[in-house]
């Protein structure tokens, strides 16, 4: 009986679920521009179980291979937000909605500059 | 036992199951065929038998396979049980999804579940139970590197009082009560409202159940196993109330908090049944959340619309239809929608596929649809 008392409450380390990312996602300072909209936007999903993109710094962004200097139009990153050339996938965030013209015009303009 | 089975048999037609448009043949409350009664987990002997003699089809059988026989062998690993205390069950559920079919498409295949569950049941009319289940769960696609987290766990444990058929109490963890409880963990009403396939919480829980209505009460503490600062802790209940004998009718509420996010869903919704096993479900709601670090404060409203037709024993037709409008401040929502069946060829085995369309909608962009064509395995034991 005590090991089926055990069974029953076992319990594993640390499950996961929707709010596993709360502490990155909402407990951090938002930053301002391109930081701002992707903190906003973004990490929501990409925090954790897609990539981790909380804190990134503009090196750590082109390390990603999603970003290339200069070029936004084809980077990864730009092109999966309204599905650019790439059919059938769910444009990003997923679930959100398509991101306002300014807020993309935004991330073109910091790939566009970064060195 | 063949008196029990054959009770069971002869009421078949006013009787229901698992999955909650199975009110369409003619049961409201989940509590008939499920040690939860709020639906989903182990089933007990008598939701094992019409699961075999109901809701599967027996075209696989031969003819000199009598319904009694085929409740016979719904126990545990076919087996008729010798003893009244101790329940087994074993699940596994697994799906291939295909993005984009027809063109480039992309195919994975997906281990959903993967767990054994035991019930040990005590007392007249099993009043006093314990329950749980332990098991592999989803991986998520990428872990981050910082975070540490088990893909075996238990996704419910807890005990059970049955004061009186009216009213029990449960204590442990559950799946939080709201809205319907819709498989599909993925669906809109599931995911704003934070109650999808792992959201599960310990707490305390009362179920009310009379002729008309039926109801439940949570208050939770979170999951004890995430960090202290994560948890989600507050309270939920849904309402529901029987009309025209055979349609269900509710109302849910649920606000919780960690450190973080401050969570409020508010949730109307419909069963209904139209006979032979076809029904309809339907729920609207509504979900605020209010983050610390303000970058994702938003109010988000929902629909789901499924429908549900048994044109013969074991075989199911469906259509889904969804709505997500992720922020009311902006103008931007989503719309998915796509049609499924269901088979139960035999007891024990279920088959599925699912198409699914997402439309984004925008007053500044097109975004081109995408579609996704999920086939699912299940079978349990």
């Amino acid at each position: 009986m005590k090991f089926l008392l055990l069974l029953f409450f076992l319990i594993s380390c640390q499950d996961y679920n929707t709010n596993s990312f709360d502490r990155t996602r909402y407990g951090n300072p938002v930053g301002e521009g391109p930081a701002k909209i992707i903190q906003n936007k973004c990490i929501n999903c990409h925090s954790g179980e897609h990539d981790s993109w909380a804190g990134l710094t503009d090196a750590q962004w082109v390390t990603t291979g999603l970003v290339i200097p200069g070029d936004p139009d084809n980077s990864l990153f730009i092109k999966r937000i309204y599905n650019t050339g790439i059919s059938g996938v769910s444009n990003m965030p997923i679930g959100g909605g398509a991101l306002p013209n300014d807020e993309y015009q935004a991330l073109k303009d910091w790939i566009q500059n970064l060195p | 036992m063949k008196i029990f089975v054959l009770i069971f048999l002869t009421t078949l037609s006013l009787k229901s199951f698992g999955y909650a448009n199975f009110i369409g043949h003619g049961y409201t409350s989940c509590l008939n065929c499920h040690f939860n009664p709020f639906g989903g987990g182990q089933l007990n002997d008598y939701g094992r038998v019409v699961s075999g003699t109901g809701i599967s089809s027996r075209s696989l059988y031969p003819d000199s396979m009598t319904e009694e026989k085929i409740a016979h062998i719904s126990g545990f690993l076919f087996n008729k049980p010798k003893q009244n205390w101790l329940r087994l069950q074993a699940n596994y559920r697994g799906f291939e999804l295909t993005q984009n079919p027809g063109g480039n498409s992309t195919k994975s295949w997906l281990t959903m579940q993967q767990d054994v569950r035991l019930t040990l049941k005590f007392g007249e009319n099993d009043k006093f139970i314990m329950s749980g289940d332990y098991g592999k769960t989803p991986y998520p696609l990428k872990g981050s590197p910082e975070e540490k987290y088990d893909t075996y766990r238990s996704r419910s444990h807890y005990l059970g009082y049955r004061f009186s058929p009216k009213f029990g109490l449960y204590a442990g963890l559950m799946d939080k009560v709201f809205g319907i409880r819709l498989l599909e963990h993925n669906a809109y009403s599931r995911i704003a409202t934070q109650t999808t396939q792992n959201d599960q919480v310990h707490g305390l829980t009362g179920h009310f159940l009379n002729d008309k209505w039926e109801s439940g009460l949570q208050a939770f503490v979170g999951n004890l196993t995430q960090d202290d600062d994560l948890r989600m802790k507050g309270v939920t209940g849904s309402l529901e109330r029987t009309i025209f004998d055979f349609h269900r009718v509710g109302v849910s509420y649920q606000n919780a908090k960690n450190e973080y996010l401050t969570l409020s869903s508010y949730a109307v919704f419909g069963k209904f049944n139209f006979k032979e096993g076809s029904a309809i479900l339907t729920e609207i709601g509504q979900s605020t959340q209010v983050t610390k670090n303000q970058s994702d404060d938003r109010t988000a409203r929902y629909g789901i619309l499924q429908t549900y037709l048994r044109p013969w024993r074991g075989f199911y037709i469906f259509n889904n239809i969804e709505y997500l409008k992720n922020d009311t401040k902006l103008d931007n929502y989503s719309v998915r929608w796509g049609p499924g069946i269901q088979y139960f060829p035999l007891q024990r085995l279920e088959l599925r596929a699912d198409l699914y369309n997402t439309r984004n909608f925008s007053s500044e962009n097109a975004i081109p649809d995408s579609w996704m064509l999920i086939t699912q395995l299940h079978v349990w034991l």
